[in-house]
């Protein structure tokens, strides 16, 4: 049984089709690469799999290790193993963000049975992750998101990400907005919570993010349908031919 | 500005105020001080009360007030309780004087401190102390933008509070003061407490203004607070308005500030049947700067509004204002705000933020941030927002594994810290934090 299973899955966005039937599985330890053309439903594909409540399932299965997916809260998802760098990640003012940080990562250890960390032991856990994805110690005692530049938000994600430790990670365009080394550390921090265990799903537009992080599948998403699967040298054919080469049902994208 | 008919609407607050003379004339104010108070009741007639016709009051839901049955209280015959346990901060931590509607109930300073030239002291008392002070301070900008309202305060207070630190004296406490309204025994009073402000060229102080009500009476407290900032004083200033479901409560702000002085204001507002904050600021020297920051939680029918004017009358002036209002029920809110920046002035820098949060949909959020700009050389930005949470916001937190209460919770209380964490006494934050968590906890209850 894949980690994630979908089959001709369908999805609307303000009664709009943006996913037209999409099947792909992912394994534990695999990292698949989700690449298309803007507007093509990359990342209605990873938020239909967080959850977004703005995002509708029309048709298909979506499944995530043997569970229907479609019957579950975003909370339940996300406890459940499932977490979602955001592309535009929501600001928080007035929220400290380790203390969201300790909310959500108790949050777990509750779901999991598991006795809730107080603010100092929460701290060794979390200077332990922050060296992981090389987060500024100033991070937290700032507001979540509040004010952060575009970079300083993604590297906020990833360090969510690195504290919550999650089975399944989705990264939306994670790389926008980074410069060259802003995008290495937090593609090591990514490499460094790589596991036999869990899976990575990466949307980007660009293939610079692959070279760093190197996918074992790379799927073509144009107007809401994997057009092409392949290895990761799919991505460099990208890169050099662009997404006009891909045509879905005789059009050209 | 249209007069109202006060003689069809015998018995209100208004035809009432309007008949009344200035009290204690002769008896207990110098001369100087009766010209102005006669000067403002013959204003009064003038400019009338304000109506909704006024654009400045227009959402303010003024008229309905007017015509309740408040009548100037008799402070003589009230009976006074002993407001300092109720204190927000401890008589060895502040320095703090009291009021009950507009009579002065006591002042108290830390032993330690009793030799501060910094005065905290009724107006009736420094009217004999401080002579030249009053005179060239209190009631020295009644008229600028009158109405009906200021002007009764004007001619109708009879005490008041004098806050007066100097020349580059830094306050090492907090200043309190109390004003607690309520019905003490009285049918519907109406109080014009008054309290006036100044800090000599220098001079650094912060202030608590606590607004809050002794009783579960109503009442109606007109209140005026004049601010004088000279040159380079520095005025953190901390007003929690927290009244019980039948309070009415006017607030008329006339700040001037000097060159290079600075002015804080952060206002809490929670409860209360209506509150209408007045601000008018002059900055009138060079590089003064002016930060107002607002948050009101209102539910039931709670109205409570703002009408802001914003003068920058000398160069590289900075105002920052930061509006905040979270509603549910039917209460009301409004962001009335004018920047005016006047001409030949040089580098300005002014910027209105309104962002209202509306937890039901019949709540109402008025926002009309304003720009009236003379010069060139300016930098000036207003936004305005106004809705409930949206899923976006609420998915964010969920899909880190918090429930959607929990995030609905720490998404309005985060709307409400970003404003109060700016209260710099530690013990008056936490006192806010602890009422505005609780308040809102008990609002998003409701809802579900």
């Amino acid at each position: 049984m894949p980690m994630l299973g979908i089959q001709d899955l369908h999805a609307e966005v303000a009664e709009k089709n943006i996913l037209k039937g999409i099947t792909l599985e992912v394994n534990p330890g695999e990292v698949h690469a989700i690449m298309g053309p803007n507007g093509s439903g990359k990342s209605t594909l990873a938020k239909v799999i967080a959850g977004d409540p703005n995002v509708t399932v029309s048709r298909g299965i979506l499944r995530y290790e043997g569970r229907d997916l479609k019957d579950l809260d975003p909370e339940q998802r996300a406890l459940a193993g499932i977490f979602l760098a955001f592309q535009y990640p929501t600001e928080i003012p007035g929220v400290n963000n380790a203390s969201f940080l300790r909310m959500a990562y108790n949050a777990k250890r509750k779901a999991a049975g598991q006795g809730e960390l107080d603010p100092l032991e929460f701290d060794e856990v979390l200077q332990e992750r922050m060296k992981i994805v090389q987060a500024p110690r100033e991070f937290l005692d700032r507001n979540v998101n509040h004010g952060f530049s575009g970079g300083e938000k993604k590297r906020n994600e990833i360090l969510q990400m690195a504290v919550l430790q999650p089975k399944l990670a989705l990264l939306d365009e994670t790389d926008s907005g980074l410069d060259v080394d802003a995008l290495r550390v937090v593609a090591d921090g990514v490499n460094r919570l790589r596991s036999k265990e869990n899976a990575v799903v990466l949307v980007t537009h660009y293939q610079r993010l692959l070279n760093y992080i190197v996918p074992d599948r790379v799927h073509i998403l144009v107007d809401g349908r994997i057009v092409k699967s392949g290895g990761k040298e799919l991505a460099l054919t990208v890169e050099q031919k662009g997404y006009d080469w891909l045509s879905v049902h005789g059009r050209t994208a | 500005m249209m007069a109202q008919n006060a003689d069809q609407l015998p018995m209100d607050y208004a035809s009432l105020v309007r008949s009344r003379k200035p009290s204690g004339a002769g008896r207990e104010f110098p001369a100087w001080l009766e010209s102005r108070r006669q000067n403002a009741r013959e204003r009064l007639q003038t400019v009338g009360f304000p109506t909704r016709a006024d654009e400045s009051w227009k959402f303010s839901k003024v008229e309905p007030v007017l015509a309740q049955l408040f009548s100037p209280a008799d402070s003589e015959s009230m009976a006074l309780p002993d407001m300092r346990e109720a204190s927000l901060l401890a008589s060895e931590e502040s320095v703090r004087g009291f009021f009950c509607g507009d009579r002065f109930a006591g002042a108290d300073r830390p032993a330690a401190h009793l030799a501060d030239r910094n005065e905290i002291m009724p107006l009736s008392e420094a009217i004999l102390k401080k002579p030249g002070l009053l005179e060239k301070y209190l009631l020295s900008k009644a008229g600028v933008e009158d109405n009906g309202l200021s002007c009764a305060n004007d001619f109708l207070f009879r005490d008041g509070i004098l806050i007066h630190v100097g020349k580059g004296m830094k306050a090492a406490l907090p200043l309190y003061t109390m004003l607690a309204g309520g019905g003490y025994g009285q049918e519907r009073p109406a109080y014009h407490p008054r309290v006036l402000v100044v800090l000599e060229e220098g001079a650094e102080a912060t202030w608590v203004l606590d607004q809050r009500s002794a009783d579960d009476k109503a009442y109606f407290s007109n209140s005026a607070v004049e601010i004088f900032l000279e040159p380079s004083a520095h005025l953190d200033w901390i007003q929690i308005r927290r009244e019980n479901a039948q309070a009415f409560n006017l607030t008329e702000i006339r700040s001037c500030m000097g060159a290079g002085s600075r002015l804080t204001l952060t206002d809490y507002v929670r409860g209360g049947a209506w509150s209408h904050l007045r601000f008018n600021g002059v900055l009138s020297g060079d590089t003064a700067a002016c930060e107002l920051r607002h948050l009101s939680i209102l539910d039931g029918d709670t109205v409570a509004t703002k009408y802001i004017f914003m003068e920058h009358a000398a160069s590289h002036c900075l105002s920052r204002q930061l509006d905040k209002n979270i509603l549910s029920g039917r209460s009301i809110s409004e962001f009335n705000s004018i920047v005016h920046v006047a001409k030949q002035t040089a580098g300005s820098d002014s910027g209105q933020s309104n962002r209202n949060l509306l937890l039901s949909p019949e709540a109402r959020a008025w926002s009309r941030p304003q720009l009236k700009i003379e010069a060139d050389d300016v930098k000036a930005t207003h936004g305005s927002a106004t809705g409930p949470l949206t899923d976006t916001e609420l998915f964010y937190l969920q899909s880190r594994g918090l429930d959607r209460s929990v995030a609905r919770s720490l998404l309005t209380f985060g709307f409400a810290e970003e404003v109060l964490e700016k209260v710099s006494v530690d013990k008056i934050h936490q006192n806010l934090t602890q009422d505005a968590q609780s308040q809102l906890d008990k609002m998003l209850r409701m809802l579900v």
